[in-house]
């Protein structure tokens, strides 16, 4: 009865996991003179509590958002960093965009950033130039403007938004390695057939497993991820 | 027979439906996923440098605030950049028992000075663990009882306690199992100055007596510290329960070389002063062997190459592993017969040998792991073990006395998913619940293989199930099915 209950518990978990938990309000992606995406209305992560600490710590943090356009191969990268200057009591940011082009600027306190990131567009990704509708160029009117194939531009995006502050810039947790050769050598040439036994009463591995475990951790990054509709911005 | 494979069929199909549930279950809409590959910092668009008229510490109750600022190597009176300050925090989460170093600044004395304050997250002196793994045989066996059955459960709690020594020293104490394994062991960090890790352990155990009684229906009491050892050990695949008092001593040094290469060597001695061996499928029900004197050693030499984000969970990257093996292990052995009327056969010699064997060879294994998803991480690797082995006066259930020299190989691939159910972040604490599922094919022998049946041996595993990793330990609940048969 035991084992057919625990069972059930390993079972009906999935189902527990599975209850969608409060998601961030995403923002908006925009496609611009079909070939610029461009992110609007970025959600209010600046006011998040854990995120005013950092701000605050007179370091850089640093904001980046990740574009993945469905069905296509294109990656695209914006950031934001964000430094609270202590001595002159404003927020420099610099918004660099997936080009690479960096626009700064200063903000007096935390509502005027609040602001500013609300009302800031940032051009994340160019993408390839589209197929053309018209398949055979012999019927082409050049004095027509040729139309662009609407099936060719991608419909979705998968954005993530990374929030790192400065002390997690490195990329290696250095103890990491080393974590390996007191854990793998415990496990030696245990395969499928000796592992059920060998924990009999207490094992030396599992010791070490927990002692690795509660002394090493994953870096905080706080991190929000959506899959947006790209729509797109109507000719001028 | 029908009967018996419906029931393998029937477990096979539950273990299989238990492995690839999670696939099926719907990705949870979290704003917390697994940390990605950060940006570097001071991309230049803010960068400056900060002059530290002064550094303090906070939060500091293990280590002393001079240590601490010693090891980030920051001088006070001195200008900075943002990198250089990065550098230094990952210098402070390098020292055992410091979790994390968050940086932050105040105006100092006068304009464009500055204090700097690291704030230090410490692991927790107290820690434990609980482990349990539940696995359903193919066939029933005798691997931790003297009674057959087809459900064996394993695992167990622990708690324990650890101290800084000094800069980079850790010592923990360990009590864990129901027959109270305790361990004492020393890790000293940043050997040389280059990282290097040594880290040196005893564990004293007494699993009490073993209690047998006459009748068919209970053949007596379980040991503890129950061992499977390899065939090129014991060809004869069986399993060695400690009934009294034991003790194992281990020694592991860990040296970087270059970026993720490391070179690991690492020693065992385990002995016992007395068990039970029992074959785990014993042609016998009522036949075993009492050992005294179980002495056993192990000795490896590693390179190991490394890339993985985390060693309990990782999500992506590459472990390679090529090194060589030494292993030994001698015991006296005198065969116990529970059903001491029986006449014994004419020619069998006695049931009391003096055993010792010796296994040596080459080692490789790999694994990788590749982030499907945010959530959903999956992982293939395999690992293979040729070498030789002698063996010398190996008592077998049925009478005969193995001895020779053989080639021995252990070989197994395996398959791995690992879903991430919920992770959470708090001021001084962390949980994070995975939901792990492994399949994986096993072969091993020696050639020739001593007439055993069950050598060599080949099978499958199957397991499931859930782990929990907090600030405080890590629990655990697996539920798996084996079918290991001689070919």
């Amino acid at each position: 009865m035991r084992r057919v209950a625990a069972i059930g518990v390993l079972v009906a978990l999935p189902a527990v996991a599975a209850l969608p938990a409060a998601a961030q309000e995403p923002p908006r992606l925009r496609l611009v003179d079909g070939t610029r995406l461009v992110l609007r209305d970025l959600p209010p992560t600046l006011g998040r509590e854990e995120i005013v600490r950092h701000l605050d710590s007179g370091l850089t943090t640093s904001l980046v958002f990740t574009v993945e356009p469905v069905g296509l191969d294109a990656t695209g990268t914006a950031t934001v960093q964000v430094r609270y200057e202590l001595w002159d009591e404003l927020y420099l940011v610099a918004a660099i965009d997936g080009a690479g082009r960096v626009e700064r600027s200063s903000q007096g306190s935390l509502r005027e950033l609040d602001t500013w990131w609300a009302d800031l567009e940032l051009p994340v990704l160019e993408l390839p130039v589209p197929e053309l509708a018209v398949p055979d160029a012999a019927v082409r009117d050049p004095g027509v403007p040729d139309a662009v194939d609407p099936a060719s531009r991608p419909r979705k995006a998968r954005v993530t938004l990374d929030v790192i502050p400065f002390s997690l810039s490195e990329q290696v947790d250095a103890r990491r390695w080393f974590a390996e050769t007191v854990r793998r050598a415990e496990q030696g040439r245990r395969d499928g057939a000796s592992r059920p036994v060998e924990e009999t009463g207490g094992s030396v591995e599992q010791v070490f497993d927990v002692l690795i475990a509660t002394s090493i951790r994953r870096r905080a990054v706080i991190s929000t991820s959506w899959t947006l509709e790209i729509s797109e911005e109507p000719p001028p | 027979m029908a009967n018996e494979r419906r029931s393998r069929q029937r477990g096979l199909l539950a273990a299989l439906t238990l492995c690839w549930l999670p696939l099926a279950a719907p990705a949870t809409a979290s704003t917390d996923p697994p940390d990605p590959p950060p940006p570097p910092v001071g991309v230049g668009a803010l960068e400056r440098h900060f002059l530290l008229e002064r550094v303090l510490v906070e939060n500091a109750s293990q280590f002393s605030p001079e240590i601490i600022i010693a090891a980030s190597l920051l001088e006070e009176g001195r200008s900075y950049s943002e990198r250089e300050l990065a550098d230094a925090a990952s210098r402070i989460v390098r020292l055992p028992l410091v979790l994390d170093a968050e940086f932050s600044l105040r105006k100092g004395s006068d304009r464009d000075r500055f204090e700097l304050v690291i704030r230090i997250e410490e692991a927790r002196r107290w820690f434990f663990g609980v482990d349990s793994e539940i696995t359903r045989w193919a066939t029933e066996v005798s691997v931790s009882s003297l009674s057959t059955t087809d459900w064996v459960d394993g695992g167990s709690a622990l708690l324990g306690r650890r101290f800084s020594i000094g800069r980079q020293g850790v010592l923990f104490l360990v009590l864990s199992g129901e027959d109270g394994l305790l361990t004492v062991g020393h890790s000293q960090h940043d050997l040389f100055g280059r990282g290097g890790l040594l880290t040196v352990s005893l564990s004293l155990s007494d699993c009490g007596g073993a209690r047998r009684r006459a009748d068919d229906e209970s053949l007596g009491d379980e040991g503890c510290q129950t061992e499977l050892f390899d065939l090129g050990l014991d060809p004869t695949f069986s399993a060695w329960s400690g009934t009294g008092a034991g003790a194992r001593a281990r020694f592991s040094l860990g040296l970087p070389i270059a970026g993720n290469h490391s070179l690991r060597v690492q020693a065992t001695a385990r002995s016992s002063e007395s068990g039970l061996r029992r074959q785990a499928y014993s042609p016998s029900p009522t036949r075993f062997f009492d050992f005294a004197e179980l002495r056993s050693q192990e000795l490896g030499l590693a390179w190991v190459y490394d890339s993985t984000d985390d060693p309990l969970f990782p999500t992506r990257g590459l472990n390679l592993e090529a090194g060589v093996e030494l292993f030994r292990l001698a015991a006296d052995l005198e065969a116990v017969d529970l059903a001491p009327d029986a006449p014994a056969e004419p020619g069998t010699p006695p049931l009391a040998a003096e055993m010792s064997s010796t296994v040596y060879g080459a080692t490789l294994l790999a694994r990788r792991h590749w982030p499907v998803t945010e959530r959903h991480t999956v992982s293939a690797g395999g690992r293979l073990f040729v070498g030789r082995s002698d063996i010398e006066e190996v008592p077998t259930e049925d009478g005969a006395l193995l001895s020779g020299a053989a080639d021995t190989w252990s070989a197994s691939a395996t398959a791995g998913h690992s879903m991430l159910l919920h992770l959470s972040r708090g001021e001084r604490s962390w949980r994070e619940l995975r939901w792990t599922s492994d399949a994986e094919l096993f072969h091993r022998g020696t050639s020739p293989g001593y007439g055993q049946s069950e050598n060599p041996l080949a099978g499958f595993r199957l397991s499931s199930g859930l782990v929990l990793r907090t600030t405080w330990g890590v629990f655990s609940f697996r539920l798996a099915y084996l079918d290991a048969e001689g070919r």
